[in-house]
């Protein structure tokens, strides 16, 4: 207890005066930044309350002079939310299917099947984790625009967010990495029994890698989350638009450009989701976070 | 001699075709979407593109094209400004926030969620709160705290000088909580026995995170710090929505220079040129990282 309880500084050093500036500082630090993370985000809440011009006030005013929900409703209508929240919701779950799909039957071929040269094909896919993907914006851009051989524009479709899904080395490989520490003795039996290796995955490999299944998915949601450069590239017509590049079209194109209230309301009603996701997550996330070692 | 042949590959097809099977999605999708791009992209570079017609030889005519472009210069430099900032501020304020709230006994995890809570955003949300109600000179929330301080207001991403600056202090804003909660972790894993025997020798505080704390957290750091370096030469998001790479070209970014070629002046070669060498550049990043720490051996096939 006494030994595993402590910091870099030990229960009873942090009693002691120079410590206790040490350890008030950390306090201080903490909060500070607590404020500095949780105000600005409460402020595109409350300025969506207030009156355009009270947004602008100087000096800023902390809560709105009238609490006006006028700025919610319109923005509810321009945005299509219903609309928004339907074609997203789609969009990210295709997104996370097609992702978990590719990966896990890879996953489990490199872990538990025969494959022939299976060290090569580790090492290719090993190859690829630290590539700078975001420098082949345009090739990829010409692919999708017309696939290889079969010549298939997928621009203005989902599946051109859908399909690239599954590339994602780094989590192929933590995926194999955790399939590997599933014990052989379960696999094998459910094999005795003559279940073929579909059933044998679905039945006996997956129900046991919750976890791994969990943060693969939730950090796949927060990729395309954050990913709307690309949806905004694909994604021409605005039935197709995903609530990302719907909030980009009312603030920064000539198109859109409602009143600021109206704006910061758009955005606030996108942030609700990933909020409560988050908050509901929570502890997986942080899990997954240090068991991955990627940023969300 | 045949039969024998053939029976040995129906043998061998026998043993391997669920493994292959179960492999063919990955590495369609591999294929197409990663491995064909990068060739694309390398004979782009030699090419010149226009869609719906053939592709054309060009030789070094994009290259050339590129060097001589009087913005790559800035861009480039601009990128530089962005890459060594995020070193500066975004990749040490994780570390010392890190081992500040390790130190903290009550509350931890409030603070751990209160600091990863900006990564929750949507990146557009992002650009949105900061260029509508952070950044603006006279309402803005950060000139009214610097206020308070009695420091002058700034002008921030609609200065030249400070753009890059700013740009930098909003995604260390919103990204240093997902570090922060790895380094978190990181700490939590040095053995406490080290702290013990540095308390029983004397060490200090700062002396104890110099020689335990920090060597503790080295390979994390070290990776970090490539991935840090990959993805901010790649900056791209921000300037592209909050600045167009304004004002007055200061915040035009290398990968904010591709996009123009590409999708402004539909000059794919000089597109594919231009990234081609940010691609190759990265990736002598990528293969130091690989030599330095044996990524290979260390996680074994």
């Amino acid at each position: 207890m006494s030994a595993a309880a402590r910091g870099i500084l030990s229960v009873a050093e942090q009693r002691l005066a120079p410590y206790r500036l040490v350890s008030s500082l950390c306090y201080l630090l903490g909060g500070l930044l607590a404020v500095s993370m949780l105000l600005p985000l409460a402020w595109v809440f409350l300025a969506a309350l207030k009156e355009p011009a009270e947004i602008m006030r100087v000096p800023p005013t902390l809560l709105p002079a009238t609490w006006d929900w006028a700025a919610f409703a319109e923005a509810w209508r321009r945005y299509q939310i219903p609309r928004m929240a339907f074609n997203t919701a789609i969009v990210y779950l295709g997104y996370i299917v097609s992702r978990l799909f590719v990966i896990t039957l890879a996953a489990y071929a490199l872990a538990r099947l025969a494959v022939p040269f299976r060290r090569v094909i580790y090492m290719v896919f090993l190859a690829t984790v630290m590539l700078p993907d975001q420098a082949l914006l345009v090739p990829k851009y010409l692919v999708v625009a017309s696939l290889p051989f079969i010549k298939v524009s997928l621009i203005n479709t989902w599946w051109a967010l859908w399909l690239p899904a599954g590339v994602s080395s780094f989590q192929l490989l933590l995926m194999k990495g955790f399939f590997d520490d599933i014990p052989r003795d379960l696999s094998e039996a459910a094999r005795i029994d003559g279940a073929s290796e579909v059933r044998t995955l679905w039945r006996i490999i997956l129900p046991n890698s919750k976890p791994i299944v969990a943060v693969v998915g939730i950090f796949g949601f927060f990729e395309i989350w954050n990913n709307f450069f690309w949806q905004r590239l694909i994604l021409t017509a605005q039935a197709k638009w995903t609530m990302a590049v719907m909030v980009w079209f009312h603030t920064y194109t000539i198109g859109g450009n409602p009143a600021l209230n109206v704006q910061l309301a758009g955005a606030s009603i996108s942030i609700v989701p990933p909020l409560v996701l988050f908050l509901v997550f929570q502890r997986f996330i942080t899990q997954g976070i240090t068991m991955t070692g990627l940023k969300g | 001699m045949t039969g024998a042949r053939g029976r040995r590959w129906t043998g061998a097809i026998a043993k391997y075709r669920t493994g292959l099977l179960f492999l063919v999605p990955a590495v369609l999708v591999f294929a197409v979407f990663l491995w064909y791009p990068i060739v694309e992209n390398l004979l782009l570079t030699f090419q010149s593109y226009v869609p719906g017609f053939d592709k054309e030889w060009v030789g070094l005519a994009n290259l050339d094209a590129v060097l001589h472009d009087p913005h790559l210069v800035r861009a480039i430099v601009n990128t530089l400004q962005f890459v060594g900032l995020a070193l500066l501020i975004g990749f040490a304020v994780p570390v010392v926030v890190a081992i500040a709230l390790s130190e903290v006994r009550r509350g931890r995890s409030f603070f751990r969620v209160a600091v990863y809570v900006p990564n929750m955003l949507p990146g557009i949300c992002l650009y949105i709160l900061w260029q509508k109600l952070i950044f603006p000179p006279d309402a803005g929330l950060l000139n009214q705290a610097l206020g308070l301080l009695g420091i002058p207001h700034q002008l921030w991403i609609l200065s030249p000088r400070q753009v890059m600056a700013s740009l930098v202090l909003m995604s260390t804003w919103a990204n240093f909580g997902a570090t922060t909660v790895m380094y978190m972790a990181g700490l939590a894993n040095v053995n406490p026995e080290l702290y013990e025997a540095a308390e029983m020798e004397g060490a200090g505080f700062l002396q104890r995170i110099r020689h335990v704390t920090l060597p503790g957290l080295s390979s994390m750091l070290l990776l970090l710090l490539i991935l840090q370096l990959i993805s901010t030469f790649q900056v791209l998001q921000e300037p592209f929505v909050m600045t167009s790479g304004g004002p007055n070209n200061s915040s035009l970014t290398v990968m904010l220079l591709v996009y123009n070629y590409a999708f402004v002046d539909v000059d794919y070669g000089k597109a594919g040129a231009l990234s081609a060498m940010l691609f190759v550049f990265l990736l002598v990043f990528s293969c130091f990282y690989v030599r330095q720490t044996g990524l290979s051996r260390a996680r074994g096939a």
